[in-house]
């Protein structure tokens, strides 16, 4: 095929080519024409707004951009699943029998492994049983339910946490993951502000007790001032409007809360 | 014709000069020269008004604008498609005249360099957003299907009509062509360049501009068919 051959128009490409070789030659408006005119002249011509260019993205480069978002994508997915899998709950020691509820539902606690996948920060756990359970997030914090005794979980994101205690006995103890963290307990009448340290919450028709093992902890009611309780102390509130009571810890308490925060970390102040 | 009638009587080796000869010309034609009737094309200014723009004198520079101020916007409209985008195209290619008129050299045609400048604008518009939008909504408030104010070549009222129906047909049928097929076949028919002169334009090599060119026309005589059945 020679450059002529390759040049040969077809009838509809010949008129096509006519068509724009005869196309007439458009008129500005007047007013336009002048007014350029004038501003060419004199040079003040005003420069337009720019208009936002937009660059034509190459298909391979459009390729290349969706395998960057799928890549970004799977990275995402990758990133909350890790995340997913960050500070936990889960059962301290395998226990043969008994049962932990759960937001009222009863799971056997020989099944560690669904204890363990409804362990979640915000469930109500109870035990309704005659030994006592530890539950544990590694480095964090350990929460010990005695028997008859119920909390709601804090969750272990971020350095504010809530946890309530419903009924019952329950004793915290935090450790090296956990500094700089705040933890806010409630029970029905009284709040305990934990900054780190080893405390027992016991709950009954009296009031509220919070016995400090380690650490000084802000204790108050629920609508008023904390007021700090020191290491080796307890303190009462009563539900009946008696005045609070602050006094040395019970040896029995103060050996429960010793052996908890000894199992839990070892080598913590 | 009159070498293919010489023939018989020519010895052997005139077939072989009918051949060279055959070759230039298949070489001039090559370069894709556009029939002289339909040109645009500009000459250059008088060289005292191209002195007389690089001194920035007034009446250099009215003579100047009157020499490419028609050019330049036919050409702006004829790749824009529309009376609005020609104006903002064609002031800002005076702008930037205006602002290069002390470094013109008054012995080169400034012809090429006033079509790259109009050609850069249109391509400028082109890649704005609020452009493409436009072409993506389809809403171009193109003129370009309205009545154009052309210089009218009949006296007759009638056939003036039917020129202007057939111009607003064709200009739609190139804007429905992409702006890079759009700009060779309008410089090439409309403007009057050859193959040779676009690819130094567009800084392109020759051989894709005439199958771009081949490409456009096609696409062209396509979409008009519709108009001539």
């Amino acid at each position: 095929m020679n450059p002529s051959d390759r040049d040969k128009l077809s009838a509809a490409e010949t008129r096509a080519r006519d068509a724009v070789r005869t196309l007439g030659r458009p008129l500005a408006h007047s007013a336009f024409r002048e007014r350029l005119k004038r501003e060419f002249v004199s040079g003040t011509v005003p420069e337009l707004a720019r208009l936002p260019v937009e660059h034509p993205v190459p298909w391979y480069r459009r390729f290349g951009l969706l395998s960057l978002g799928a890549a970004a994508a799977a990275a995402a997915v990758l990133v909350i699943a890790l995340l997913g899998q960050g500070p936990r709950w889960e059962l301290g020691e395998p226990i043969p029998g008994g049962a932990l509820v759960m937001n009222d539902i009863e799971i056997p606690l020989g099944d560690a492994h669904a204890v363990n996948r409804y362990l979640k920060a915000g469930v109500r756990v109870a035990r309704d049983d005659s030994t006592m359970i530890n539950l544990v997030s590694p480095e964090r914090m350990v929460v010990q339910l005695a028997p008859y005794s119920e909390v709601v979980l804090p969750s272990l994101r971020g350095r504010e946490m809530r946890a309530q205690v419903t009924r019952g006995e329950v004793r915290f103890s935090t450790g090296p993951e956990f500094a700089g963290s705040r933890l806010l307990i409630d029970t029905e009448i009284a709040r305990v502000e934990l900054l780190g340290s080893t405390i027992a919450v016991i709950t009954g028709d009296v009031g509220t007790c919070v016995c400090v093992y380690d650490g000084s902890v802000p204790i108050g009611p629920l609508d008023g001032e904390l007021v700090s309780v020191p290491v080796g102390k307890r303190k009462i509130l009563h539900k009946d409007g008696r005045p609070d009571l602050i006094e040395d810890l019970e040896p029995m308490e103060r050996m429960k809360l010793q052996m908890l925060q000894d199992a839990a970390f070892p080598g913590a102040d | 014709m009159v070498i293919e009638a010489c023939q018989p009587y020519c010895a052997p080796w005139m077939v072989l000069v009918r051949k060279l000869f055959e070759r230039l010309l298949s070489a001039w034609m090559d370069t894709g020269t556009a029939d002289p009737a339909s040109r645009n094309a500009i000459d250059p200014p008088d060289r005292a008004v191209l002195e007389g723009v690089r001194r920035e004198d007034p009446d250099a520079l009215g003579a100047f604008f009157e020499h490419y101020f028609d050019s330049v916007y036919a050409l702006t409209y004829r790749l824009l498609g529309n009376r609005a985008k020609a104006e903002d195209a064609t002031q800002d290619i005076f702008c930037k005249l205006q602002r290069a008129a002390t470094k013109l050299d008054p012995d080169r045609d400034p012809t090429p360099w006033v079509t790259t400048i109009t050609l850069n604008a249109c391509r400028s518009l082109w890649r704005s957003a609020a452009h493409r939008m436009d072409v993506r909504s389809s809403s171009l408030e193109s003129d370009s299907g309205a009545p154009i104010d052309v210089i009218s070549q009949s006296p007759n009222p009638e056939e003036a009509r039917e020129a202007a129906e057939r111009e607003k047909l064709v200009q739609t049928a190139l804007m429905d062509l992409p702006d890079s097929l759009r700009t060779v076949v309008v410089l090439h028919d409309y403007q009057g360049l050859n193959h040779k002169e676009i690819a130094s334009l567009l800084e392109m090599g020759h051989d894709a501009i005439r199958k771009r060119y081949s490409r456009a026309l096609a696409e062209l005589a396509d979409k008009l068919r519709g108009v001539w059945e």
